[in-house]
């Protein structure tokens, strides 16, 4: 999104910018939300005594890959984009009144859009996330606790780790169970709430950015609040993906490395977190991953080398790059041990230094600060996981 | 050891992002500043004197003197006991934080095992400025290696850090006249919906389209933050820093004359202070400290 006065080609409309600056906070908490989201599923999954799986097929996909019939692909922010999250979000039996993909004779659908070629999956009882939630709710209280609540209770995730309205609780019963439920489609498709609920649920949010968009740009045609960016870009073809926008600019692919590299890094310690997480005993691996992961790869490196991204020249179009979140086509089978996880932020720290070199002169100081708090990230994940495990506490204090 | 001490206090301000903002974000994004409208981006710089401050980037109302500055001073006998310098010595010198400092958290990067996260001014470069005297000098993270910066260390920083942190604060919330009555939450919810309520009122008298705008981001702000507290819960907050300032060099151009004593430079001067009461919509806040040097009185 358009946020800094540099993003302008000309002197910026700032009363649009500042309506701009509202939509982007509002979206992070739903992206905050989404994370507690993955932690309370976490803790279903480790309540029943699953695997977790990370793993998922690379953007853009069409709809017809998914149940819900919606496609999940890259594309920059705008009304398609916000329709299709209003899609995404929307209540049971509520039916939009515009395309599931955002598109339509209002906004034409990019040519490679139409390219899909994909095999349906075999349709499923569910229509909408609320639907998949209440199945699964309506299980946890029809069968019996003795067979399904066989994790750990150990592993349970506490809400006391986080913040920033980030409310996780463990899973160990058939109410917990309801609970965590509950809270996720409150806060996603707003059932429970009442519609004056200041709180708001995520679907509520779209629907008002998208009026206060689509209201904007009745007045001014021409609004675009997004960078011009490609439509999923991405580094090379995948056979198990439909066609993104091969990004061709060398400096912006190397920025897309790095960025694949940091979510990689990241996900694998999230897995291992909240796999192995133990709430009885902080062991050195636990509170390393929990350190780096939370805060500096995601809000220091992935966030920020995104941001820069789509700044940059995608070398296609005239338009700009972006970040493509490619995953490789098998997850690693092991958990990371010490060193790998070591040698992942040497090779972070040396590609953001590659990537900076070739930058442009307005992203150096930028690149500069991430390139120095993944060199620190390294230091203390090292200093907290010790070759010689000894117990460690972690703590934390938010400006 | 005889010493001098100093004492100031007074507000601050420092346009910085907060988590879960990189902490580099230019305007705020998820955290709970914003920088609005005409304003410049966040340069996370702490200021401790209005002269330094682009007119544009300081918020209204302030309605009590912006700045920090010295409140009077007192020698220290061998045993500890102050006795103060006579009237008015030592009073009303500017104080500075030079060097563009930073509260150099950096998304909890900055981190100590024992201690957790903390959070080290960086650079620390602290002057005392009166009439025709002046107190300068600086402490480098690593007094053998002044090129030494904080990413580069795993915790050469904590003496740096706060030496603890309340959580609210009797003391802080006096200093920015906020009555604790009836209780802390209703206390901090009132001061932020008498902000809001100025803020309307601005927003009735202006013409300006993009003042106005930038008027409701900012009310906008209030109310989004204040769902969790996230506003008021820095209000009463104090962080308490108490360390030695080391290093060579230091400026005492003038000082010698004005409090009628030899200051030793060699040894290190201790500065204890504390920072707090964070204002999140002003983006300013309150400290109150000390700087204390190593002193002997020439006596006639």
């Amino acid at each position: 999104m358009r946020k800094t006065k540099e993003d302008f080609d000309s002197d910026p409309d700032l009363v649009v910018l500042q309506m701009v600056q509202r939509w982007a906070a509002v979206l992070m908490l739903v992206a905050r939300q989404e994370m507690e989201h993955l932690a309370l599923v976490c803790n279903l999954l480790n309540a029943v005594g699953g695997d977790l799986n990370f793993q998922r097929p690379n953007f853009p996909q069409p709809a017809e890959r998914y149940p819900l019939h919606i496609p999940f692909w890259l594309d920059p922010f705008g009304i398609p984009a916000l329709r299709r999250f209003v899609w995404f979000e929307k209540p049971e039996g509520l039916k939009p009144t515009f395309s599931s993909d955002g598109y339509g004779h209002d906004y034409p659908r990019p040519m490679t859009a139409d390219l899909f070629k994909t095999t349906a999956v075999p349709p499923t009882r569910y229509h909408s996330v609320q639907e998949l939630y209440t199945e699964i709710g309506t299980a946890f209280q029809a069968l019996d606790p003795a067979d399904i609540f066989v994790g750990s209770p150990d592993r349970q995730v506490d809400g006391s780790q986080f913040h920033y309205r980030i409310t996780v609780e463990p899973v160990t019963n058939r109410e917990q169970a309801a609970a965590a439920i509950g809270l996720i489609i409150e806060q996603g498709e707003g059932i429970g709430l009442t519609p004056l609920d200041p709180n708001g649920s995520h679907f509520q949010m779209f629907v008002q950015i998208l009026r206060e968009l689509e209201n904007a740009k009745q007045s001014n045609p021409r609004f675009t609040p997004a960078l011009s960016v490609v439509w999923n870009p991405v580094l090379k073809p995948d056979s198990g993906a439909a066609p993104g926008t091969i990004v061709t600019y060398e400096p912006s692919r190397m920025g897309m490395e790095l960025f694949n590299e940091a979510y990689q890094l990241l996900l694998a310690m999230l897995k291992s977190w909240f796999q192995y997480f133990s709430f009885s005993q902080s062991y050195p691996q636990q509170a390393a991953e929990f350190y780096a992961a939370f805060f500096p790869l995601m809000t220091m490196v992935i966030r920020p080398v995104g941001e820069i991204l789509t700044r940059m020249p995608a070398g296609v179009d005239g338009k700009n790059a972006g970040p493509s979140f490619e995953l490789p086509s098998k997850a690693e089978d092991q958990r990371p041990d010490r060193e790998w996880y070591l040698r992942k932020l040497d090779e972070l720290e040396g590609r953001c230094t590659d990537f900076r070199d070739c930058a442009p002169d307005r992203f150096k100081d930028r690149l500069t600060f991430i390139r120095e708090n993944i060199h620190a990230t390294r230091l203390h994940f090292g200093n907290l996981w010790p070759e010689a495990p000894v117990r460690t506490k972690v703590s934390h204090f938010p400006i | 050891m005889t010493t001098l001490r100093i004492k100031f206090e007074g507000h601050w301000q420092c346009r910085q992002a907060t988590d879960p903002d990189p902490s580099d974000e230019p305007r705020g994004v998820s955290g709970y500043t914003f920088a609005v409208a005409h304003e410049n981006d966040f340069d996370q710089v702490i200021y401790l004197q209005q002269d330094e401050i682009p007119k544009v980037d300081f918020r209204k109302p302030h309605t009590s003197k912006f700045g920090v500055y010295s409140t009077g001073a007192e020698i220290g006998d061998a045993e500890g006991e102050p006795t103060p310098l006579d009237n008015g010595i030592g009073g009303c010198a500017k104080v500075y934080l030079h060097k563009r400092p930073k509260f150099e958290l950096r998304n909890d990067i900055i981190f100590h095992e024992l201690q957790g996260i903390i959070m080290p001014i960086c650079p620390f470069d602290l002057e005392i400025a009166g009439d025709r005297w002046r107190l300068r000098r600086e402490d480098p993270l690593d007094i053998n290696d002044p090129s030494v910066k904080v990413w580069q260390m795993v915790e050469g920083y904590a003496r740096r850090s706060p030496k603890r942190f309340n959580t609210v604060s009797d003391e802080v919330l006096s200093a920015i006249g906020i009555d604790p009555a009836p209780d802390y939450t209703t206390a901090f919810s009132n001061y932020f919906q008498n902000r809001k309520q100025w803020l309307k009122l601005r927003l009735a008298e202006t013409t300006d389209p993009i003042e106005a705008e930038g008027l409701k981001t900012r009310i906008w702000a209030i109310d989004f933050f204040s769902q969790d507290q996230r506003l008021e819960s820095r209000l009463g907050l104090q962080a308490i820093w108490d360390f030695c300032i080391r290093g060579r060099n230091p400026d005492i151009s003038g000082a010698e004359d004005y409090f009628g004593g030899r200051i030793d430079t060699e040894e290190c001067w201790r500065t204890h202070f504390w920072m707090g009461g964070f204002d999140g919509d002003l983006m300013r806040g309150y400290m109150r400290g000390y700087l204390e040097v190593p002193f002997l009185p020439e006596y006639k």
